[in-house]
């Protein structure tokens, strides 16, 4: 899915720098922290081990890689360009969230499945918007939340009836987003030149600003949290 | 149909008028002005707890669990709609005026006037703006439809039960005594801990306990808690089937205490455990417990709220089976990262030295230093023993030269604990308590839940109640009616023979 729209929007990049090769940066880059984690800690999974146990859960709240790079960080580029709503998706699988962190434009649909075959709940602690809960059984395998999320905001989902399981959905009127991969790096494709600010955020490790100036071609930006 | 009579239309008129708005749920205009006035009361009435701005922390916010509304953000637990909505202004106006049973917020209806409690409804709106944006949207909160309970027969009960086992078991518990395995982990969206509801102790639902109040519930969750809704994944017919079956298992009233547990002697063979049938041939009093917010560390937060005692005695030994509601049994076979917390659950029942010759008994909370009391103690996984202690504070082993011999064995089952205490009636000697018939002894209870982090005084405790174990009754009370019997058909027979002997003679 991820490599799809990777694919996608890539392509989408290069017929724009094909199309117009003056008007189009990529902002790229790392996102990174000084702090150690060392080896994502064990979940202790205290029910339905069959299906949350079969892989090992770990927690997935800070992920640094061997250089330092943070994982599951939400970059933004603010006044960039406005999101157009859309459909995001989140799934229930194995006891965890997948993905841990998504971003979502404002105004749009969200389909949550439920891979597992057991119940889980969906409960979202949003505070702008007003939050959700509802039960999602075994048989419920997809629910679509048409309307919700309108206002941007950074909301925490949690499945009560297995108490390690969370996510974040980080909802956003911003076209210029990105989430962060294993090694810290984004890049987000399609930005008019021009001074911005770079927002970034991850769950444990809070939200940052800094101004950029993006010009044409590549930017390279890189930003370090937790200092 | 036309009436002709205007004086008589008009009165009518009036009086619909007056029978629509004399309901105290009727809906009011709720202006700024009202708003105002609002402010003065709320001030007045609700900001210790709720606080000036609103957010739930007044100064008197700590102490309680659940903690005060916050209005800010605007998490209304029943507000008639469905989990996340807005409430609806009937709604808040019946939270203000009935009160929330179980929660430290009182009923205001005997205080305030129904125009007083409207403008404060109006003001604690104005807290979030959630309300205003919406007027903005232009859009109209959706009352949570409820309609009239259907008629349930066995099987849709049944049914219920089953969906029940599906969907509400993971917290609600199989017995519905909220001990579910997902209980131990759950919290409000603002942070603080919090339980499923014991489905069972029906005096203490928050939001009214009929069957419609369950289906409601049941139906649109409760905003800003794990408890979800259920209209996404269950027809209306389903959910009503499980409210069904909730009050299939709710007692309603709160049963009532009394001052005295009754032991009841018994003959032939003794309670074997916590679970023999014989333990119910003595009546159940139902004793209270609330946190020990006295001395040292104190407690406002126990969830052990009661203790059901039974007595039982022969010529030898006396059995005290207690039978108490607890989420979980603790310490956890599987502890979970979100609380950590994991002590052992105890319970105790504190009793005198000595029986008191009077009405003067020792301190309540755990003895004093010229009154000593004892405890028998059981811990789960642990020693049953028994303590002296002449304050809470100062629970030692027993101090005398022996303590009688005592046992305790415990069984949890879905979410109730139930042990058995035996002792012989006979004390150790020296600082151990004799236990005698027809007597009035005082005695007392403390319960940990030790998941919920309750160890040494932080725990549930009672007040004094007395032990009077009911002496036999002895054989001559069946004997003198029977005797007196005899002896009055005796002389009316011998009195018909001198009767009619003398009639006789006369002939």
């Amino acid at each position: 899915m991820n490599t799809i729209r990777l694919c996608v929007g890539a392509a989408c990049a290069l017929t724009l720098l094909y199309t117009a090769p003056a008007g189009a940066a990529t902002v790229k880059g790392v996102i990174s922290t000084p702090k150690k984690a060392g080896a994502p800690e064990a979940i202790k999974v205290t029910k339905d081990h069959a299906i949350c146990g079969a892989k090992p859960l770990t927690k997935e709240e800070m992920l640094v890689s061997g250089a330092g790079g943070l994982k599951n960080a939400v970059v933004i580029i603010e006044g960039a360009g406005k999101a157009a709503p859309g459909k995001g998706g989140i799934a229930q699988q194995g006891g965890r969230f997948e993905p841990h962190v998504i971003t979502l434009p404002a105004k749009s649909k969200l389909e949550i499945k439920n891979n597992d075959g057991i119940s889980h709940n969906f409960h979202s602690f949003g505070f702008e918007n007003d939050p959700v809960n509802f039960s999602q059984p075994g048989e419920m395998k997809v629910k679509v939340v048409d309307k919700g999320f309108d206002y941007p905001e950074v909301i925490k989902i949690q499945c009560d009836i297995h108490e390690w399981m969370n996510a974040w959905i980080v909802v956003s009127d911003e076209s210029a987003v990105a989430v962060t991969g294993a090694d810290g790096s984004f890049s987000i494709a399609n930005i008019k030149p021009g001074n911005y600010t770079v927002k970034v955020w991850h769950e444990k490790l809070g939200e940052v600003t800094q101004k950029v100036t993006v010009k044409d071609g590549d930017n390279q930006v890189n930003v370090a949290l937790g200092k | 149909m036309m009436l002709s009579n205007a004086p008589l239309a008009q009165a009518l008129m009036a009086l619909f008028i007056l029978a629509a708005a004399s309901p105290a749920s009727a809906q009011q205009a709720l202006t700024p002005e009202r708003a105002a006035k609002g402010k003065a009361v709320y001030e007045k009435r609700c900001a210790g707890c709720h606080g000036l701005t609103g957010q739930g922390d007044g100064p008197a916010a700590d102490r309680l669990r659940p903690r005060p509304r916050d209005f800010k953000t605007a998490f209304y637990k029943f507000g008639d709609t469905v989990f996340g909505k807005l409430p609806l202004d009937a709604a808040i106006f019946r939270a203000v005026a009935e009160g929330l049973p179980g929660s430290s917020m009182p009923g205001w209806k005997d205080v305030l006037r129904e125009e007083e409690i409207w403008d404060v409804v109006a003001y604690i709106k104005e807290f979030s703006r959630k309300f205003a944006r919406l007027k903005e949207r232009g859009e109209k909160l959706e009352p949570l439809e409820i309609g009239t309970a259907p008629k349930l027969t066995e099987t849709d009960v049944q049914e219920g039960k089953e969906l029940f086992l599906k969907n509400c078991e993971k917290c609600h518990g199989k017995a519905g005594r909220g001990s579910g395995p997902s209980a131990v982990a759950l919290k409000h969206d603002l942070g603080d801990r919090i339980w499923p509801r014991n489905l069972t102790k029906g005096w203490t639902y928050r939001n009214g306990n009929s069957i419609e109040n369950i289906y409601r519930t049941a139906a649109g969750g409760i905003t800003g808690t794990p408890m979800p809704s259920h209209l996404e994944s269950l027809q209306p017919a389903q959910v009503w089937k499980i409210a069904g079956y909730v009050d299939t298992i709710v007692q309603r009233e709160r049963p009532k205490t009394s001052e005295v547990i009754i032991g009841k002697p018994i003959e032939g063979a003794p309670p074997a455990g916590p679970d023999d049938a014989r333990g119910a041939e003595a009546a159940a009093t139902l004793i209270p417990l609330v946190g020990q917010i006295i001395e040292g560390e104190r407690w406002f937060t126990p969830t052990l709220d009661s203790v059901q005692v039974r007595a039982l005695y022969d010529s030898k030994m006396i059995y005290l089976l207690v039978e108490w509601d607890d989420p979980s049994a603790s310490p956890l076979a599987e502890p979970n990262d979100k609380f950590p917390v994991n002590e052992p659950d105890a319970f105790a029942v504190q009793l005198p030295v000595t029986i008191p010759a009077g009405m003067e008994k020792p301190y309540f909370l755990g003895g004093g230093q010229n009154s000593p009391v004892i405890l028998w103690k059981w811990t789960n996984g642990g020693a049953v023993e028994t303590l002296s202690s002449t304050g809470i504070l100062k629970a030692e082993p027993f101090a005398g030269p022996a303590a009688s011999a005592l046992s305790a064995n415990a069984t949890y089952v879905d979410g109730q604990w139930r042990a058995l205490f035996t002792r012989p009636l006979a004390g150790g000697g020296d600082g151990d308590l004799t236990i005698e018939t027809g007597k009035y002894i005082p005695i007392a209870f403390s319960a940990w839940d030790g998941n919920n982090g309750e160890k040494a005084e932080q725990r549930a405790i009672s007040i004094w109640y007395w032990l009077l174990l009911e002496p036999p009754t002895p054989l001559t009370v069946y004997l003198w009616p029977a005797i007196i019997g005899l002896l009055i058909a005796g002389g009316e027979l011998w009195l018909v023979r001198k009767t009619n002997q003398h009639a006789h003679k006369k002939e």
